[in-house]
Parts: C-alpha cells; structure tokens; sequence
C-alpha cells in the first residue's frame, strides 16, 4: 500500500466502536435480542401503568385465577358469586338473570332485609352499587340491579388475588434494575481496581490482589446475611452486596487484559511522553480494556438477576408487597400443582430476558474481537 | 507451459468486509514446474500469500476465490475439504512465517511430527518414530535423537522451523511452499534455513513456491520470479533477467529500494547531548520460595555510550542482544545501573516526576508500527498527546493545529487527523509515530527498529524522512536495527552488540570497509544482500 493512498477530502474517522457496531447490526440474533431487551425494559417501565390493576391490590373474588383473554367474572360464575353475596345478605336469591353488563335478581328472606347490607355487593370485586327496583312483602323479598364490573386478567392472579401480570412487569423493574445498578457498582469498582492493580504491578498489585482474594473467600451468603442483620432489609443493600461481591470478577479480567496491554508500545511511547500514570491509565489502558469487559457485562447482568433471585428465593431480598422475578417464580413453584401460570409467567419473562443477554453478549463477543478483522 | 504441475489460472480472491467486497487478488496465472524454485514477491498487500491460501483452501471464513487451480490435471478450487486433504499436507505442503506458534505447545516434537505420519500412512508406533528422526536429520537439526522428546519451546526459532518443514516434508510432497519463512527470524539464521529449503529441493526433487517480500533472498535462491502487485502479477520470467533488466516500473523501483545515502559523520567538537556509562539492565530470574536458585541475566551489561549533538549511532545486534533494552534504559524507561548524563544532567537520581520535564528532549518511536498507536484514540489525539503534558496551557484548537502541522511536517495530509490509526497503512502508522516524537521538538529520538516492520520501498521513504528531520531540526539519533543496510544509510557512527555487551564500534564505514570481529563480519554477511549484483550462491551452490 502507497503512503499516498489514503489522500482524500477530509471524513472523519471511523473508530474501533463504530465498526464492532456494524458488526453488531449484522447479526441477526444479537440484533433481535436487542429488540426483545429494549420491548421488555419498556413494558416493564410502562406496563404497570395501563394494565389497569395495582401491582398490590388483592381480588378477594379472583385468588388463583388461571390466565385468560375473557373478561371476569365469566357469565357462568356469576350465580355462584351472587350466591355467596346473597347468604352474606341473609337472604335467598332467584331469578338471576344476567343481562349483559347488569344482573337482575330477586333476594327474599323470612324477615326484613336490611338494606344497608347490600353494600356487599359493592365490596365484591365483581359487582357494582345495586339498584333496588321495587320492594315488596315488606322489605322481605327486593327486586334489584346489579352492574357487574368486568376484569381482566391476562396472566391470572396469584395467591392473594394479584394480578399476575402487573407483577410481574412492576418485578422487572426491580430485577433489571438491580441487573443494571449492581453490575454499574461491579463495573466501575472493578475497572478502577483492576486497572490500577495491573498497571502499578509489583508489590502493590500482589497487595490489592490478594485483597480480592480474601473478599473471595469470604462466603456470599454470610456476607448478605451481615449486612441485612446490620442494616436491616433495604433495597440499596442488595445492590451494594451483589455489586460487592461481583466487582472481585471484574477486576480480575480487567488486572489480565491490564496486564497485556501494559506492554503495547503505545504504553511505552505514552511513558516516553511523560504522560502521568493517572492519564495512561484513563486514556490508554481502560479504553482499551473496555471490548472484554462490556462482554463481561452482558453475562454480568443476568448473573445478577439469577443472584438476586436467589436471595429473594430465600427471603433475603425484596419484601412484599414489591416483588422481583426471583419472589415471583418461587411463590409459582410452590403453586406448581394448582395454579402453574404463576410460575410460567414470571420464569418466561426472566428466561427471555437471560437468553436476550447472553446472545448479546456472544454477539458483541463477535463483534468486538478483533481477530475477525 | 503443458508439463507445469500446478498450474494457476485466472485466480481470484475477494473478501467481504464491512466496506463491501475487496479484491485481493485479481486474475493470476502461475505456473510451477517439477523441481522449480520459483518466488512471488511483493509489497504487503501485493496478494501473493493469499493467491497461495486460495489455492490451499486456506482462505479466511470471509474469503472467497474463483478460477482454476489444477494440481496435475485436478482442480483444486471448489474440492470438499475432505478431497482437498489428499492434496494439501501430502502433494502440496507449506511452511509458515510465524515458527513460534505453529507448534503446539503442549507436544514433544516427535510426537507432533509422528502424528499425521501414523493418520495418513498408518505407521506404526515404532516406524512412525524411526521416519520423524529421519525427518530431524534431514532438516539438519543438530541431536536429534534428543530433539525428538523435547517440548516446541526448548528449541530456538531457527530450530522450530526446521521442525515445520520436517513435517512439511514428511508425507514427500512435489510443491513445497514457504510463505516468508524466514522474516521472523535473525538474518543469521535466515541464510541458514533458506540454504536448506534449497539443498532439500535438490536431493528430494521437489518445486518450492518462496513467497518474499525480499528481493535479496529470492535473487539469491530463485530460478523464476513472479512480481505481485495490488493483486497482479506485474512482471515474470527467470530471475536473473528479470533482475538485471527489469522492465516494469514497479520491479525497478523494488530493485532500487535499498536505503541509499551515507551519513557524514559529525565533527569531533560537537557537544556531548548523552553521555553513558556502564550502562547495566540485569533480570532477577531467580526461582523457588527464598529464592533458592539464584540466577541474574544480564541483558544489558556494562556498555558505554556517548552521542553528540547531530549524531546517529547505529545499535546492531541479533534478537537477545539487549540493543532494545539499553535504548530504553538510556530513556528511563526501564532500571538500571550506570550513569547518564544528558546536557550535564544527571539522569539516574531523577524519579519519574523529576524525569518528566526532561521527556520533552528525549524521545522514542518504536517497532511496531501497530502496536505502538493506542488504537481508540483517533491520530491528532495520540500526535496532540505530547502537548497535554509538556505545554498544558495550549487550549484545545491550538493543539490541534500544532498536531496538523506536525502530520503535514512528516508528509502526511493533515485532514486525516480524525481518523483511527487502524485506517492507516503501516508507512503511514510510522509516519504518525514519528510526528508523535517530533511535535515536542526533541534533541534525542531513540528510534527502535523503526523500519524492521515495513516493506522495503516504504522503508526507504521513512529513513529518508528521518534523515531529513534530522538535518532540519539538528536532532541526535539512536539507531537500534538488525538490518545493516538501513543502518549504514543512516547511522554515521556503528555499536555491535551480542549477549548485552558491545564487541565493535567505531565509524559505520570503517566497519562494513573492515570488521574485526567474526560475529560482525558473519553479520554482514547475512544481511547485506545486494539486489542489483549477481550472487554467488544459487541452485546447486545451496549445499552446504
């Protein structure tokens, strides 16, 4: 190649990143996985608010109800539901009729029906304010309408009468974030750490390694154990302990790839300059430790969904009534046997997610390799 | 030509990349005739080791050739790689540049040169053994019977590839192909191996396709030469003819590119920039818990040094002789013992805050043209670099156009600045190093292997740019090279060195006129290839 070839108009230049980025946007499986992430994030940042129910509001009427497109209460379960309101009445229904959005019945009981009761129709969640059409026998026998309120459960509810679907995108909120805060506090940490270790070498790296070797050893759960009998139950702790724990990984990688890149002329030729070690290391070495570490983070983050699952799994997580996938799957395995959407639910939507990402991550693998050029 | 045994026709080979489809090669013809020794020689990029990878199948997964390749009649092109395997490794065999990694590690060489003999000839154990200490002899490996139980990094580079075309001989092939097979390696060994690849050829009658960017060595060994450029071939024909009279530009001007020029030395009076002394760089490598095992290497040990102002002094040496490690002691970029004094200062107390005003005048461009650019910063940054240290009060646009400046200084368009490093060419990469150095106006550039990794023609426009800014802004030189031809149009002053010491120095002339020492005079001799007149040694001459 001449030295004149490259004379051209001035363009601006193409960088590593921008081609790892075309690389990207030609695999098809990362590119898809990008879309699934990016639709479930904003479901799951959104979704809450037009789904209709509160992630915390309990349908005494709907406990257990399985997932389905149609409306509640379907019209078949409507006698048995005006039934159940009837004997809190003290009275005897008949003539149900249901109408369309209205049920017409007659209550009839041996003595006067006290009226004020018939506001167990409206604390039923599938009723509305009941209309008294006429009175008769002194008060014993009432013709009434009934508004029935139609709802729908797309997922089904869980134990308590939630709805599944509202949960389960309010829990993606929580599982991401903690995915995204608390491998943000590993990744800062351990570039910073890592970095530093490698490139100071000598004494202080075998200090500042074995460091990381002791918090190694330290076990996981003891760890989170502390500092929940510390600090009680907090949401920003889990954070803490899992960007706490995983930080030790990423420093390692960051240390190894330090270390190679440490010996690159351009280092050398930075040294030569005179630039200070605080410079070399931001402006040569953490760039260009950066193509592992953003694959590190891709694997990172589903990691730190399983172990917040996990914790929660355990009772060491979030509390209720807020949830996280983790709760989520283990409240629908133990419901496996009679309600099994409350597991397939929740483990779809964080199997989806964790495929999302681990073929990202094999995708920018791909695309930021540079044996492929 | 009916009776070629590989015979290339109309071969293609284009690659997609992110840009599109590039073409590699664009329609050669080759033809090889039993026992030829034939060379494909070219600039890096010339196409000639792919057009050789096509026909291989050897191409990258993005590659793709069209054409004809036909071995004896067959085709190759478009085979399975099953069919293709009865050819490739047993009729057609190649030897690589790269002699560290083409072995496994993790094998003895007997084990690893007995493997396919046991896969494709079904020998036995015993037999298979017996045929690879056959093999070792054949490449002349000295003890061979120990060699066959030794582990790939018990042996030297020169060793391990002969190790390579043991194996590569081992299935007795027509074709034997080397791709650069000796630019890894020190010129010393370089005659060495070649010299066996011809005397291999000659007792076992096989073709050897040489591909080589170094028109010293094809003219030396080859009987025919095929001249690549930008994917053709430019000029053909047998290689004395084509030497003598080349009759395309591009051959011409690749047989003129020897660096030429000699540099005047400077007058005695001139002042003292560096002044050394027993210069030491010594590697604990001692092992064991309590260090039991004691071992210091010296790598650089006890040299003296002194450079006046507007000099060049040459460092030669082979691989392992320190010449590198005592460029960067001498910039403190590495411990050592001895004292430095530069423009009566002394060096050696300076800690690294101390040192850093003084790195203004003291300033380095290494080897590698590749590596030595951080590849996420675009080109006016890494030139600009200088400036953020040594003259932080420049705002940004005034950095900038000093960094323009400095790239137009060294013949580069100022408008690429904005680009990545991974866009350029390797001449350009260095061109970019160079203006890296020489933005913060130096007194002292130590320039190491500077032009080892470049293509001869491009080679000779950085030594003369180097030379040019030398007399421009009155510069000293520290020249490391293995390669005594850039050396001498370079350096007015010459240092030898071996085993960390330095055995001969005095004038770059005086030296090439009359070595005293054996180990220069048998360096010379490797190196100094010239291209323009005949050589002795060819064909039947290889045996040694």
């Amino acid at each position: 190649m001449s030295d004149q070839a490259l004379a051209s108009p001035p363009i601006a230049g193409r960088s590593l990143w921008q081609d790892a980025a075309t690389r990207l946007q030609r695999n098809r499986a990362a590119m898809a996985s990008l879309i699934v992430l990016g639709l479930i994030a904003l479901a799951c940042l959104i979704g809450p608010w037009l789904t209709g129910h509160a992630y915390d509001h309990a349908y005494q009427d709907y406990v257990r109800t399985p997932a389905s497109f149609e409306s509640r209460p379907t019209a078949e379960a409507i006698p048995a539901a005006v039934q159940r309101v009837a004997a809190r009445i003290r009275a005897t229904p008949s003539d149900i009729a249901v109408n369309g959005d209205t049920v017409r019945l007659t209550l009839s009981a041996p003595r006067p029906i006290d009226q004020r009761l018939l506001v167990y129709f409206d604390r039923s969640d599938m009723f509305g304010t009941p209309k008294i059409l006429a009175t008769a026998e002194d008060g014993r026998r009432l013709s009434l309408e009934v508004p029935v309120e139609h709802l729908r459960f797309l997922f089904g509810t869980d134990g308590n009468g939630r709805d599944l679907l509202t949960r389960t995108l309010i829990a993606g909120r929580v599982s991401l974030a903690i995915g995204l805060l608390a491998t943000g506090v590993a990744l800062v940490i351990g570039v910073v750490y890592g970095a530093a270790a490698g490139y100071l070498g000598g004494r202080i790296d075998m200090l500042m390694m074995r460091i990381v070797d002791v918090l190694y050893a330290l076990p996981f759960i003891f760890f989170v154990i502390l500092l929940v009998v510390f600090f009680g139950r907090n949401f920003v702790l889990m954070f803490l302990a899992v960007g706490a724990i995983e930080w030790l990984d990423m420093a390692r990688i960051v240390r190894g790839q330090t270390l190679s890149i440490k010996r690159q002329d351009y280092v050398l030729a930075a040294e030569a300059l005179g630039v200070p070690t605080r410079d070399i290391l931001t402006r040569h070495i953490i760039p260009n430790t950066l193509g592992p570490v953003i694959i590190y983070v891709t694997l990172l983050v589903p990691k730190v969904i399983l172990l917040e699952s996990f914790l929660s799994f355990l009772g060491l997580g979030v509390q209720e009534p807020m949830t996280s996938w983790g709760v989520l799957i283990s409240d629908g395995a133990r419901a496996i046997e009679g309600a099994a959407w409350m597991l397939a639910f929740p483990a779809a939507f964080l199997v989806t997610t964790l495929f999302a990402l681990n073929f990202l991550g094999d995708g920018l693998r791909d695309a930021l390799d540079p044996r492929d050029r | 030509m009916a009776d070629a045994i590989l015979a290339v026709r109309d071969l293609r080979v284009r690659f997609r990349t992110n840009d599109g489809m590039v073409e590699a090669v664009s329609g050669i013809d080759l033809d090889i005739n039993p026992g030829e020794f034939v060379a494909i020689v070219g600039e890096s990029g010339s196409g000639k080791s792919q057009s050789v990878m096509a026909a291989m199948g050897l191409l990258a997964s993005n590659g793709e050739a069209t054409g004809s390749v036909r071995y004896r009649g067959t085709e190759l092109l478009g085979l399975k790689p099953a069919a293709l395997n009865a050819y490739r490794g047993r009729k057609l065999a190649m030897i690589f540049q790269e002699p560290m990694t083409s072995l496994d590690p993790l094998f003895r060489i007997g084990t690893q040169i007995a493997a396919p003999l046991r896969r494709h000839q079904g020998l036995s154990r015993q037999a298979a053994r017996a045929r690879a200490l056959e093999l070792l002899k054949l490449v002349q490996i000295p003890r061979p019977e120990a060699r066959l139980d030794a582990y790939p990094h018990e042996l030297s580079g020169g060793q391990r590839q002969r190790v390579m075309i043991a194996m590569a001989l081992a299935n007795d092939p027509d074709i034997l192909i080397a791709d650069e097979p000796t630019t890894a390696l020190d010129v010393t060994i370089e005659a060495d191996i070649l010299n066996l690849i011809a005397d291999l050829r000659q007792r076992l009658g096989m073709a050897v396709i040489l591909i080589s960017h170094d028109l010293g060595l094809v003219r030396r060994y080859a009987e025919r030469v095929y001249v690549m450029k930008d994917g053709e071939v430019v000029e053909s024909g047998p290689a004395e003819t084509l030497f003598a009279a080349p009759a395309h530009p591009y051959t011409q001007q690749l047989v003129a590119a020897e660096p030429e020029g000699r540099k005047p030395p400077v007058p005695p009076y001139a002042p003292v920039l560096l002044d050394a002394k027993n210069i030491r760089v010594s590697f604990d490598l001692s092992r064991g818990i309590f260090r039991r095992e004691h071992f210091v290497l010296h790598a650089v040990d006890g040299v003296d040094l002194t450079l006046r102002r507007g000099q060049t002094i040459g460092i030669v040496g082979e691989s392992g002789s320190g010449k590198s490690t005592l460029g960067r002691a001498l910039l403190k970029l590495m411990p050592s013992t001895g004292t430095i004094r530069f423009e009566d200062r002394a060096l050696e107390p300076l800690d690294r805050a101390a040192m850093r005003p003084l790195r203004r005048s003291l300033q380095a461009v290494f080897q590698d043209p590749y590596g030595s650019l951080s590849p996420r910063m675009t080109v006016g940054e890494i030139v600009g670099e200088g400036l953020l240290v040594h003259a932080p009060q420049l705002n940004r646009a005034e950095r900038d156009r000093r960094a323009a400046e400095a790239l137009a200084e060294v013949s580069l368009d100022p408008a690429l600045r904005n680009r990545y490093p991974h866009e350029f060419s390797g001449g350009q990469r260095q061109r970019i190093a160079i203006a890296r150095a020489m933005i913060l106006n130096p007194a002292l550039v130590v320039l190491d292997e500077p032009t080892s990794a470049l293509d001869r023609t491009v080679q000779k426009s950085i030594v003369a740019l180097l030379k040019d800014m030398q007399t421009r802004h009155a510069l000293s030189y520290l020249f490391i090279s293995h390669d005594l031809a850039v050396v001498r149009a370079m350096a007015d002053t010459l240092m030898v060195m071996k085993d960390g010491r330095v055995i001969e120095g005095g004038p770059t002339e005086a030296i090439f006129e009359a070595p005293r020492e054996a180990y220069t005079r048998r360096l010379l001799a490797a190196s100094i290839k010239e291209v323009r007149e005949p050589s002795p040694v060819r064909r039947g001459l290889g045996e040694v």
